[in-house]
């Protein structure tokens, strides 16, 4: 996958640079809005992130920019602002995904992923094919008009969190999907209660699907979240 | 309970706007009398001045035949012409017939002054037959003491003992009342009378009262305007056209006056009261304020066009709010840089954290626990952080809630479905209890948040239950508000009522709360839930039920519609 990152703040931009390096993507980094705005218009990149204030060209400027000329390259913003009308502001302006700071590099590089494989995803819609009516992964299925899993021909019944959880889980089959992914995707909540509900459901949810296997689908990823995978 | 203190809260204002509007009222009805009464004198002098206009040329002509025949015929045709002008009828209106007065207070004086005329009765000439003129005369006295001042002289004159009684004239006897009263009353004091000089006017004539030896004015209306004429044996013959001088008092239309005065200040006192309230209403509304410019904060008041003279008030308000919208985009600047100045240190802290636990591996598993707390303690601080932010930015006013139709009832049993596996875990009970769909516009990011502030410390306190319910605004209270309330109750040990008053402050908390603390909860819960529930106009207070089990109730005062 490649990245562009546009961050003025060097301890950011070079954690960033380094965790994406290491986890196997090339990445471009500007540090400032008009080197930012020169890269993203003459490169092709597979995801942006942008941070919202930078000098020269602020964050917002650059995308509607970016969005006017018709690139449609995903975008996620960066930022220290993190309430919800920021958020709303930042996604009127083309953002695909919003980060406030200060964040975990795990969950920047699960919503980056997560941003790619939508992408993908929706050129795959495009080219023809028709709304899935079940999720697969492995042995395990997920009904999505009974609203019922299926593991190993057998049905087990799903309480409506449950279902919308795992939905989201299978969705995004693969890759990690960290609490607040959870949070926001499933119920669109933006605030991190302190209460443990995600693990909470989680682990609920394992004693369905998992309890009663051999082999558990439903991974923790150390410092990151959960993921679902054969 | 706590509802009945509201009650008792809002009749003190009520209370409080009575006494102002009465004292308004009061303040009105003086200023209105008085100027009333200021008009009516101005106008009463105008029309006295008629009255005066057309007695003095009469007076005048009357004195003229007096002299005229002293002249041609001496003592015996002065006699006879002085005899003719007091059989004469009134040919000038007197002030009793001009229509001035005709009001009830009038009538109670005349009935007081025919009370009055029978222990006193008026001295024979006057009113009898209700004649022209007075003619009188008085003894001759000394030249050298008509030599002084006009007034003055007449004055002694009249004030002689010395006049009597001669053929068709009038002597009055005269008493210097001045000098000793006593000593001048005799069995006939009934009969004597004394005149003196109030004023002169400005057509020259001369107001002459009589009054009885008690120093009574016997009526008001024997006052009289007239000329003198000095004769060469120094006698003085006073031409009096009794009755013409109005009444003030009798002559203004009091009562109507005072209706007036009463209508006036009743009126202005209602559209002061008017204008006032069309200002609050203003303010408190959200109809008439609205949003203009750039960053949506800026509020203006706009009041209907029948209010236009509050404008310059209005601009004052707008003025106000104007500046208001300015410090508020200031505070949110603020916070916002403060926000990223403080963000980025602690996203390098993380940073690193997360560097250091990812290069550490598994194998030394004390040091990871100590990373894994150490990150967890940062993210808290983080939490609190931005708790703290969105605090000062909801407190500030920096926030203005984007405000959509919700089916609250649905975002509260989404919050209890999202919470309900940690409370299994807990070993607690979780329910939502609510009567019917109930939509109603609000900010739902916001409402939320509050909800699931209170839904963790709930579930942090409950011994074994936690509800949520959401119904209608209770109308048996009385309230006629329409609204939600959202209450969430756990059977917890709660909080002392006395410390009830506190529990919304910022980084309150009570003390068992601190004893399990674990650092990172800032206890700023509760005060976000009070900030968005004021922030829809509402409020949060804290109760307790017949169970004892305690609760945060959030009174969201918004139209509803139910399903």
């Amino acid at each position: 996958m490649k990245v562009l990152v546009i961050e003025d703040d060097r301890a950011t931009r070079e954690f960033v640079c380094g965790g994406l390096h290491e986890a196997g993507h090339t990445v471009d980094a500007a540090t400032d809005g008009r080197e930012g705005l020169y890269l993203g218009s003459g490169e092709t990149y597979d995801v942006m992130i942008i941070d919202r204030m930078l000098p020269v060209h602020d964050g917002l400027f650059i995308l509607d920019t970016l969005r006017g000329t018709g690139n449609t390259t995903p975008a996620l913003i960066l930022s220290a602002l993190g309430e919800v009308d920021h958020r709303v502001e930042g996604l009127r302006h083309g953002a695909d995904d919003y980060l406030a700071k200060p964040f975990s590099f795990k969950e920047l590089l699960a919503r980056i992923e997560a941003l790619h494989r939508r992408q993908l995803g929706q050129v795959a819609m495009e080219s023809g094919d028709e709304a899935a009516i079940e999720l697969t992964c492995g042995e395990l299925k997920l009904d999505l008009l009974k609203r019922v899993a299926i593991r190993e021909e057998e049905e087990i019944a799903l309480l409506p969190q449950e279902y919308k959880v795992l939905r989201f889980l299978m969705e995004h089959a693969g890759q990690v999907v960290t609490r607040t992914m959870i949070l926001e995707g499933v119920w669109g909540y933006h605030f991190d209660p302190q209460t443990n509900v995600i693990d909470a459901q989680i682990s609920r949810l394992r004693k369905k699907i998992d309890a009663q296997f051999q082999t558990p689908m439903i991974r923790t990823v150390r410092g990151g979240g959960y993921m679902i995978a054969e | 309970m706590r509802w009945q203190g509201r009650h008792a809260k809002q009749l003190w204002p009520r209370l409080s706007r009575l006494w102002w509007n009465c004292r308004d009222f009061l303040f009105h009805f003086v200023v209105f009398s008085l100027a009333l009464l200021v008009i009516g004198v101005l106008v009463f002098a105008y029309l006295a001045q008629d009255v005066f206009r057309d007695v003095a040329p009469r007076i005048d002509s009357a004195t003229a035949r007096v002299l005229t025949a002293y002249r041609h015929g001496g003592e015996s045709a002065l006699y006879a012409t002085a005899e003719q002008l007091m059989q004469q009828p009134r040919q000038f209106p007197a002030n009793r017939e001009d229509g001035i007065a005709h009001t009830g207070d009038e009538r109670r004086r005349v009935w007081r002054h025919q009370q009055h005329a029978r222990d006193f009765p008026p001295p024979p000439f006057v009113d009898a037959d209700n004649p022209g003129f007075v003619v009188v005369r008085s003894a001759g006295h000394s030249r050298e003491e008509h030599d002084a001042d006009d007034f003055d002289s007449l004055f002694a004159l009249l004030n002689s003992s010395e006049a009597k009684d001669r053929d068709n004239f009038l002597y009055v006897p005269l008493v210097d009342y001045r000098s000793n009263q006593e000593a001048n009353r005799s069995e006939d004091s009934r009969w004597v009378y004394e005149f003196f000089i109030e004023w002169g006017d400005a057509y020259g004539l001369f107001r002459l009262c009589l009054r009885d030896v008690d120093g009574r004015h016997f009526c008001k209306r024997t006052n009289a305007l007239g000329r003198t004429i000095l004769l060469p044996d120094n006698s003085i013959v006073a031409v009096l056209a009794p009755d013409t001088i109005p009444d003030l008092w009798n002559g203004l239309p009091l009562l109507p006056l005072l209706l007036l005065a009463l209508f006036g200040a009743w009126l202005t006192t209602r559209s002061n009261a008017q204008a006032l309230a069309t200002i609050s209403l203003g303010l408190a509304s959200r109809q008439t304020i609205t949003s203009q410019g750039g960053g949506g904060q800026q509020y203006r008041l706009v009041i209907p066009h029948a209010h236009q003279r509050l404008q310059s008030v209005v601009e004052q308000i707008n003025h106000v709010l104007t500046d208001m919208g300015e410090a508020n985009r200031r505070t949110r600047e603020q916070s916002d840089r403060i926000a990223h100045d403080l963000r980025t240190p602690l996203n390098s802290l993380i940073h690193t954290l997360e560097a250091m636990r990812d290069d550490m591996g598994t194998s030394n598993h004390a040091h990871l626990a100590a990373l894994e707390g150490a990150l967890a303690r940062v993210h808290g601080l983080r939490r609190g952080f931005d708790g703290i932010l969105r605090l000062t930015r909801m407190q500030g006013g920096g926030m203005r809630p984007s405000v959509t139709e919700v089916d609250l009832t649905g975002l509260v049993a989404e919050l209890v479905e999202v919470y309900a596996s940690a409370a299994e875990q807990a070993d607690l009970q979780l329910e939502c209890v609510s009567q019917a769909r109930l939509v109603g516009a609000v900010d739902a990011s916001l409402v939320q948040l509050a909800i699931s502030n209170l839904l963790d410390n709930a579930l942090r306190y409950a011994r074994s239950s936690v509800s949520v319910h959401v119904l209608p605004l209770d109308t048996a209270t009385g309230q006629v508000r329409c609204g939600v309330t959202i209450t969430v109750w756990d059977d917890g040990e709660g909080i002392d009522p006395a410390l009830w008053d506190e529990v919304f402050a910022p980084f309150w908390r009570a003390d068992t709360a601190r004893a399990i603390t674990d650092g990172v909860h800032l206890g700023i819960g509760l005060s976000l839930v009070s900030s968005v529930a004021r922030l829809h106009g509402g409020e949060a207070y804290p109760l307790q039920d017949s169970e004892s089990r305690f609760g945060i109730r959030i009174v969201l005062p918004i139209s509803t519609e139910a399903y």
